[in-house]
């Protein structure tokens, strides 16, 4: 009796240990659906084997995975830089890591395009595919208690179901796409290219494109007026790209640029209130008072969501009685 | 007194530095990023009256006695957010659209509807 309780007791922990160990087993095991769905049907179109050989490779220092990746992706979208440049900008000493906007926003300072790819495994394939490596963050340990990475990926091969990655002191590190995917799911399947502003990433939608540029045109606008009329060549009839080139212009003072820009959009799109609301603005820049009227009262007739700031724009133009005789940038074209 | 020196001079320097720009002071665009937003916003309006176009969905939203063309007139006055968030779950679809998870919008749809109408 006092022999077979605790050998009872030792069995049913046994069991228990087993169960738990097996159910470990079993969601370890389950295929995650990106990857079941891409080995299941192979994407039009994908090569079976890619590898990006010409990726350059810089280890990562102590915790800075950050500056590392950053440099790696950066440097093979033909900037000059290392991650020793790049870690003051990105690195946080008292959090030992980079935060993904600030990667982001560092790209942007060097006059790149930082794009946020689609949250699919089939995206970042294809984006490889095209020749441009994959800044990606992966969860290294358990979703409770996370580990952040980040990484490039810089190959795959669906034959044997592997990524090929530049990761942190690892040059080649293969991993399998399931294993893979649950890292990157914690961190919402975040993955980024760098490109420069005369090449569209593989996979660019145009709404996600264009959000890449607009972030771009407030730090470097002449690198997002470059990218705008890339956008343009891509998608010819967009009015966020037009009005962007039109902005970009008139934030480095090119009045005739901007003018022209707008009205290309208005030309694309004859109700965009915006193009006309801008277009009066730049004229009125110009001294050309009778036509930023014109321009802006045809904004005002437009209306909508930013009529409040058509009727600003009317009554700053109004309140300058005479008409400046020379802008601060020259006369005006008539 | 050190101070308020200090600080005449720094709003002689900002008054200088407007008077040598007339033109970024006086400017009124539009910035790119507002026309995205507003772009954006249309096309999810349109994404989620074209969802109310699919046969499927009018079939249930007859179900629960709500007519299909009253619902997209409804689409009109429904806030940016909730357009928003119903065409996130509208492109969250798998392709194909299971059934189950079209039931789930639909009735988010009909709940933010219904909300609107009284």
């Amino acid at each position: 009796m006092s022999l077979i309780r605790p050998l009872g007791i030792l069995m049913r922990t046994a069991l228990g240990v087993l169960l738990i160990g097996l159910l470990l087993l079993l969601v370890g095991c389950a295929t995650p659906p990106q990857t079941a769905a891409l080995l299941a049907l192979r994407p039009a179109g994908l090569p079976e084997r890619v590898e990006l050989t010409n990726v350059p490779f810089f280890p990562q220092v102590a915790y800075q995975c950050g500056p590392a990746a950053l440099a790696t992706v950066l440097v093979h979208a033909g900037v000059l830089t290392t991650p020793e440049q790049l870690t003051p900008q990105v690195y946080l000493p008292e959090r030992k890591g980079s935060l993904q906007a600030e990667l982001l926003g560092a790209t942007r300072r060097y006059g790149m395009v930082a794009y946020q790819v689609m949250p699919t495994l089939e995206a970042v394939l294809r984006e490889v595919e095209a020749g441009d490596p994959v800044l990606v963050l992966q969860n290294l340990r358990l979703k409770s208690l996370p580990q952040w990475h980040y990484a490039v990926v810089v190959g795959y091969d669906l034959a044997s179901a592997r990524l090929v990655l530049r990761s942190g002191d690892m040059e080649r590190l293969e991993l399998p796409l399931a294993q893979f995917e649950r890292s990157w799911a914690d961190g919402e399947r975040w993955a980024v290219v760098v490109l420069p502003p005369e090449r569209p990433p593989a996979t660019a939608t145009e709404a996600a494109y264009l959000a890449a540029v607009t972030a771009l045109e407030r730090i470097s606008p002449t690198a997002a007026q470059r990218a705008y009329q890339t956008a343009l060549t891509r998608w010819p009839n967009s009015l966020v790209a037009y009005i962007g080139l039109g902005n970009s212009a008139y934030a480095q003072k090119d009045l005739n640029g901007a003018e022209r820009a707008y009205r290309q959009a208005i030309a694309a799109h004859p109700d965009a209130g915006d193009a006309w609301n801008n277009l009066g603005q730049v004229l009125a820049d110009q001294g050309r008072r009778a036509d930023a009227l014109a321009a802006v009262r045809r904004a005002i007739e437009l209306g909508g969501p930013h009529l409040e700031q058509y009727r600003r724009t009317l009554s700053q133009i109004t309140s300058h009685a005479a008409p400046r005789l020379q802008s601060p940038f020259g006369p005006g074209v008539p | 007194m050190k101070t308020s020196l200090m600080g005449y001079m720094g709003s002689v320097a900002l008054a200088t530095c407007l008077a040598l720009q007339p033109m970024q002071a006086s400017a009124e665009m539009i910035s790119t990023q507002d026309v995205a937003t507003v772009q954006k916003i249309q096309a999810d309006r349109e994404k989620v009256r074209s969802f109310l176009d699919r046969a499927a969905v009018k079939e249930k939203l007859q179900a629960m006695g709500v007519q299909a063309a009253f619902a997209k007139n409804r689409v009109d006055v429904l806030s940016d957010s909730e357009v928003e968030l119903l065409a996130q779950r509208i492109d969250s679809l798998p392709a194909g659209g299971s059934l189950s998870s079209t039931d789930i919008i639909i009735i988010l749809l009909v709940a933010i509807l219904v909300a609107v109408a009284v």
